[in-house]
């Protein structure tokens, strides 16, 4: 079978320093794919390098075998690519279920509806699946509200219910769990295990192996830009070569990580 | 209604009008500061236009429509500059404008145009108003979230698949038309206009109107218009104190209230009364 | 005649230079077009003349001249930048011109809104050089202009002060993790450009022997024009901007007609912007964007 997401020996250099070297990492249609790895590993790169912000010095990317390098970034939705940020990018003055409304925009076909009002029956459709994502990520008491001033739990939800709305084929998910407790990181889990459409690939770049292996089926471990192990997300993270990656690196602790590693300790004993 | 208060309110209509047409595109996060400009292209339109023998609904619309395809010919280019590039191309492009009007003898020249035709306030505030319908219904859009959205964020927004700079020629372009339609208004209420009045101070003006106001909302300009317009006449002392005033409010609002003064959170609380956190 | 035409351009244009130095340096450093610096210059101007008719020496009324600019500067300074931490880059700007208006307008109310002569001790002593004739107050301007230049130069590139302005305008944020004194260091950066105004309003008042309260828009425009010639945050680039300026205004003067130099100098400005908006040296090194 092939693979819906193939990225061929992919490198993102800046002058001398290559952020991504010869990465080779291929998705399979509906699998949840984990990509792990320490701070500057590449992992948000690859994103970057998938939404379009990023253009690749070397290799290509290709999405159900076509190529999507020369694309650019405000057409990369249209090839059903949706993600999530990691510094969230919510939009301040609007409420939570315009920011997810947002999301929609590349479904809003005919011009009528853009010059529409967004109350009125001719937006219908689109309020009520806006509506449906927020309910299926529990923002059900928070839609009327205005974006900015809301936890840090709910709009990590909200994100990922802007890029769930617009229907991707592919999802990325930027540390979606970063930042959030340990309850509320279990609660995002179960919600996104719950209400991500079992057709859709995703892509979920985490600190928490917890969290990865709850929700991913695939994993691929990442240090300086290279892949450095891939397969089943619990052998991914048993596997000495990733432990020592995590484990050998001077960095600011990351509340995850550090939650990660006490675990992976006990573990890898 | 008295002369004074006549005179006052027309002036207001104009301010109202001119806050809108600063606020179209400052709402999608550019700051234009050529408003004159636009606003002497729709003035000096709609005089020639009156003076063929038209009637007045005819030249307003005609000093609209000009100064909409002015917008649109000079937005194209201009938005290819970013923030405060933009801004100093749309002053001087208005600069240019008001020099180009000052050296053409047809349209008077340095010595000013005397417009045929008076409008009076009644048919000045339905104009108005169908200015402000639009932008308030613009604003309850799909095109209305995405302007707030580029303005919040723009690369943001570009994500979602939003034509950003087709949407930032659109608004100044709309933008634009009401400036047209605010100095249209201007030429035929006061049947008196020359260059030097569509200076940099009318376009500054303009847009601390809208921004005082709050960028928030479409209510936002009309009440930094009115506020700002009468606050002046209230305080009636001479004219450098009453811009020492204006000054002085423009530094507080910004250091205190920079967001201006209506705001979604605003209209929240006081509308809805729940308590939101 | 051509050369001496060019030559009074050069010297007009160390006074331009001034200003656009001022307004180059704000945009580089904190990323705002500051109104202000047409007013700071002004009151330059109207402050080193109210001293001289006072009877003051030269020197006295141009430290005069700068104490109060550069105090404004600062005033205003505790009454904007400390916003700037906000995202929204339309608020300095806006303030900038509530200061303009303000001061302006105090000044009409104090000093009259009439061009007034500028008592000047050099008058117009000026000394024939290859058969061109330069006016010394001029001379002396423009070598005072270079001086401050240069002066800037070297804070920029050689003292504390301006590695923390270089670092600012890179990332404020990250500076201020670094261990520069934000406050201190953005301070600075508003006296030195206090300092730039009101030293061009002086020296346009010993070179032009009049001053008056909008003397500070008619500069601004071609600050702000010699600045994008030159590259915003760009020092010698605003110099070489504000001569090429002061050039074709000079030109302009004298094939078309005086009144005709603004729309020359705009459509120049215009057709820069759209044409090549990193100006002719290169704009400095812009932020990437963080996604």
């Amino acid at each position: 079978m092939k693979p819906m997401l193939f990225l061929h020996g992919v490198t993102l250099a800046f002058g001398g320093l290559s952020v991504v070297d010869n990465l080779d990492i291929q998705v399979m249609r509906g699998s949840r794919c984990g990509l792990i790895g320490p701070n500057g590993a590449g992992k948000t790169t690859i994103f970057n390098l998938l939404s379009g912000i990023y253009r690749a010095t070397a290799g290509e990317i290709l999405l159900d075998d076509r190529p999507i390098d020369d694309v650019p970034l405000d057409q990369r939705i249209h090839l059903g690519i949706g993600r999530t940020f990691q510094n969230m990018r919510l939009m301040k003055h609007l409420t939570v279920l315009e920011n997810i409304m947002l999301g929609q925009h590349r479904l809003v076909a005919p011009w009528r509806r853009i010059l529409a009002p967004l109350g009125s029956p001719l937006n219908r459709a689109y309020r009520d699946r806006a509506t449906e994502t927020a309910l299926s990520l529990g923002l059900g008491d928070h839609m009327q509200r205005l974006a900015e001033g809301l936890s840090y739990g709910v709009q990590k939800r909200i994100e990922v219910a802007r890029a769930l709305v617009a229907k991707p084929r592919l999802l990325l998910l930027d540390e979606p769990a970063a930042g959030l407790n340990s309850t509320e990181r279990a609660e995002l889990c179960n919600i996104l295990s719950s209400s991500l459409p079992p057709d859709m690939t995703v892509l979920v770049v985490e600190h928490d192996t917890e969290f990865v292996k709850s929700l991913c089926n695939h994993a691929v471990a990442l240090n300086f830009g290279r892949k450095i192990a891939e397969g089943d997300p619990a052998e991914v993270c048993r596997d000495p070569i990733v432990v020592e990656a995590y484990l050998g690196m001077d960095e600011p602790v990351h509340p995850a990580a550090l939650n990660a590693n006490r675990r992976r300790g006990s573990n890898a004993a | 209604m008295s002369g004074y208060a006549l005179q006052i309110t027309a002036i207001l209509i104009v301010n109202v009008v001119a806050a809108y047409a600063a606020y179209m595109p400052l709402a999608c996060g550019q700051l234009n500061l050529g408003v004159a400009g636009f606003m002497a292209i729709g003035a000096y339109t709609a005089a020639v236009v009156s003076s063929a023998g038209w009637p007045i609904f005819v030249s307003i619309a005609g000093g609209a429509a000009a100064a909409t395809l002015a917008g649109l010919l000079i937005s194209i280019p201009v938005l290819r500059a970013r923030g405060i590039y933009l801004t100093i191309a749309t002053l001087a492009f208005s600069e240019i404008i008001t020099a180009i009007i000052l050296n053409l003898p047809a349209v008077g020249g340095a010595s000013g145009f005397v417009v045929p035709d008076h409008i009076t306030v009644a048919p000045m505030l339905a104009t108005m108003a169908v200015v402000a319908v639009v932008a308030i219904w613009l604003s309850t859009t799909r095109f209305g979230l995405c302007m707030t959205a580029v303005r919040n964020d723009s690369r943001g927004t570009a994500v979602f698949g939003v034509g950003t700079r087709r949407l930032e020629v659109t608004a100044l372009t709309i933008g634009a038309g009401f400036a047209g339609v605010a100095g249209a208004l201007y030429a035929h209420h006061f049947n008196y206009i020359e260059a030097q009045h569509f200076n940099v101070l009318l376009s500054t003006y303009a847009v601390l109107f809208a921004l005082l106001g709050g960028l928030q909302t479409p209510l936002g300009p009309p009440i930094g218009a009115v506020v700002f317009t009468l606050l002046p006449e209230l305080l009636r002392s001479t004219d450098q104190w009453r811009y020492v005033g204006f000054g002085i409010c423009v530094i507080l609002l910004m250091l205190l209230r920079p967001e201006g003064l209506l705001t979604r959170r605003l209209i929240r609380r006081t509308v809805f009364r729940r308590a939101y956190t | 005649m051509l050369a001496q035409q060019i030559v009074n351009g050069l010297l007009l244009g160390g006074i331009y230079a001034l200003v656009a130095l001022a307004f180059s340096l704000t945009i580089g450093i904190l990323n705002f077009l500051n109104f202000s610096i047409p007013a700071l210059f002004m009151l330059g101007g109207v402050v080193s003349c109210a001293v001289l008719a006072k009877g003051y020496p030269i020197a006295v009324a141009v430290a005069a001249a700068l104490a109060v600019t550069a105090s404004t500067s600062l005033i205003i300074e505790r009454f904007t930048f400390r916003w700037l931490k906000r995202s929204d880059s339309h608020i300095p700007l806006v303030s900038s011109l509530g200061f303009l208006i303000l001061l302006e307008n105090l000044v009409v109310i104090y000093f009259g809104s009439d061009a007034v002569g500028y008592p000047s001790p050099f008058g117009a002593a000026s000394v024939r050089i290859a058969g061109v004739l330069v006016s010394l107050p001029q001379l002396a301007s423009f070598a005072l202009s270079l001086v401050m230049i240069a002066a800037c130069y070297l804070i920029v590139t050689r003292t504390k002060l301006g590695r923390g302005l270089r670092s600012i305008a890179e990332s404020p944020a990250v500076s201020e993790m670094l261990g520069v004194d934000v406050g201190r260091t953005v301070s600075g950066m508003y006296l030195i450009s206090g300092l730039l105004a009101g030293m061009g309003g002086a020296l346009f008042g010993i070179s032009y022997l009049q001053v008056s309260w909008d003397m500070g828009s008619e500069v601004a425009l071609k600050g702000i024009c010699a600045m994008v010639l030159g590259g915003m945050g760009n020092i010698w680039g605003a110099l070489l901007g504000a001569l090429i300026i002061a050039i074709i205004e000079v030109l302009t003067i004298s094939y078309l007609s005086s009144d005709a130099v603004n729309v020359v100098v705009y459509s120049v400005l215009l057709a820069l912007i759209l044409l090549m908006p990193n100006g002719l040296l290169g704009d400095r090194a812009l932020l990437v964007e963080r996604m």
